[in-house]
């Protein structure tokens, strides 16, 4: 059987699982109550997987492994904080305050909630325009993930990959809103959890083992690209200078600026308010949490082991550079683990690499573009501008609206931009919603003045 | 530790899988914990002015 048949295959039983937990998604959307919240009926495993596979994107693994290939272990410390705040405090202490808040008040988007809790339509309007205008910027870089990949994979045209991407995801959004995106996002986390174990496995396996992996990785350290010890690294196992323009980068930018931003995205706050009791959030913590690790953590654990086994298999030395693998990639980190998989991994491995991928991209895309379009049709146009209609057909347009906008992004955006671009949304999202957030849920003395 | 030249690398290290172990025994314990469910209240205060507003316009 040859690759291709297999490729297709195994693309197709994929596809076809999706589209048919969409279609189920659709058939259970009566109104707009389930389009933009889900009816408020989902259940911890399904809440707590899509939660996941929202916040673990392409830009997660393809984008921020890359980055580990290039700053090493300093990046476990986002997984650290992906666990902890992403998804204990986000789900203990902040998930139960939104989900009460929400239903009380009865808000069925990130922006409703905030508007109502201030009295504030105009509240609502602008963090919803917010939302609307930045977030295809990140999803922009989701997509380009997704198309690399692809592009590497099956060795076809970059905007060729952009198009069918972006078709078979906006297929099921538009047509099943938020329900076909839990959904479809509970089966892709549990596709991306099990490669995802698989390559953490392979990975030490072809770097030597465990200790001897991370040991060949700190012995490495002469061949350290220069540039980035000029910048203050040490190495990939040895750090970074205290306050050094490399330390600032990691710590503040990655590790801090997305390990908290992750409070306040919009896509994963509106997840609170969709289970069905308190009870379920608590119970959302334990598949969440080993998701997480099984995600963040093996990308950049994977990531930096990338050079050991470049090294082993094509060092010391590549055309006169050190065979690392940011030099391997051409200089392009977003193609560090594409190209680990397509010349370190067996071609079937990269098939089902391949679609987990699909998987990563698809339930973030999938949520990206609700939001988006939940926060333009529903808060901007609807209770921002007081536009007047009915609202599952305003918010599937401005679904369709913001898809558009993401494919825009992704084709002008400029190369290595993965980890760049989530970091700024997740900043963004930080600085933007975070106080105005926790004030609002915590403080009854915060008013809507203070919020603006 | 564990081959990784710094101790707080290696600390990161560790401290990646507490983190969701910690999560395991939490949600286990809390398994079957009743919580306070709010109640529903459509008719909110923004929705009372949104309404007279859209009364007093023409």
């Amino acid at each position: 059987m040859s690759d291709w048949v297999i490729k297709f295959g195994l693309v197709a039983i994929y596809i076809i699982i999706t589209l048919y937990l969409g279609y189920k998604g659709w058939k259970e959307t009566k109104d707009g109550k389930d389009y933009l919240i889900a009816g408020r009926s989902m259940g911890a495993f399904v809440m707590a997987m899509s939660y996941g596979a929202t916040f673990i994107s392409t830009s997660a693994i393809i984008g921020f492994g890359g980055a580990a290939a290039l700053f090493g272990f300093p990046l476990l410390w986002l997984t650290v904080m992906n666990i902890f705040v992403g998804i204990f405090i986000a789900m203990v202490v902040l998930g139960r305050r939104v989900r009460r808040l929400g239903l009380a008040i009865d808000a069925h988007t990130f922006p409703e909630l905030i508007g109502r809790r201030y009295n504030s339509p105009f509240l609502q309007g602008f963090a919803g325009l917010i939302i609307f205008i930045f977030l295809p910027v990140y999803a922009g870089a989701v997509l380009i993930g997704l198309a690399r990949l692809v592009e590497v994979i099956f060795t076809i045209p970059y905007s060729t990959a952009l198009l069918v991407c972006t078709f078979i995801v906006a297929l099921y959004v538009l047509t099943g809103g938020l329900k076909a995106v839990m959904y479809t996002d509970a089966f892709q986390a549990c596709v991306m959890f099990v490669v995802m174990a698989v390559f953490l496995v392979g990975t030490y396996y072809l770097a030597g083992g465990f200790t001897s992996a991370h040991q060949a990785l700190t012995d490495m350290v002469q061949y350290y690209p220069k540039a980035l010890k000029d910048q203050g690294m040490l190495g990939w196992t040895q750090g970074a200078t205290f306050w050094s323009q490399a330390w600032l980068t990691v710590y503040t930018t990655i590790v801090l600026g997305v390990g908290i931003g992750v409070l306040a995205q919009p896509q994963l706050a509106v997840r609170m308010m969709t289970v069905q009791k308190d009870a379920q959030l608590k119970r959302a913590i334990l598949y969440g949490g080993v998701f997480i690790l099984c995600m963040t953590g093996v990308a950049f654990v994977v990531g930096a082991l990338t050079n050991v086994v470049f090294f082993k298999a094509m060092g010391p030395m590549i055309e006169g550079k050190p065979a690392i693998s940011v030099v391997v990639a051409g200089g392009n980190i977003d193609k560090i683990i594409p190209t680990y998989i397509d010349k370190m991994w067996h071609p079937y491995f990269g098939i089902i690499f391949m679609i987990a991928m699909f998987a990563a991209a698809m339930s973030t895309l999938s949520a990206q573009y609700h939001a988006g379009g939940t926060s333009l049709g529903r808060d901007f146009y609807e209770r921002g501008v007081g536009g007047r209609g009915d609202t599952l057909m305003i918010t599937r347009v401005a679904v369709g609206v913001t898809i558009l906008m993401t494919l825009i992004w992704a084709w002008i955006l400029p190369e290595s931009i993965i980890a760049i671009a989530t970091a700024f949304f997740f900043g963004l999202c930080s600085s933007s919603f975070l106080p105005v957030l926790i004030l609002g849920l915590f403080w009854r003395g915060m008013t809507w003045a203070g919020a603006i | 530790m564990l081959g990784i030249a710094s101790p707080k690398l290696a600390l990161a290290y560790i401290l990646c899988i507490a983190s969701a172990v910690w999560c395991v025994v939490y949600a286990l314990y809390f398994w079957e914990a009743k919580g306070r469910d709010a109640e529903v209240h459509a008719e909110t205060d923004w929705d009372k002015s949104q309404k007279e507003m859209e009364k007093e316009t023409p």
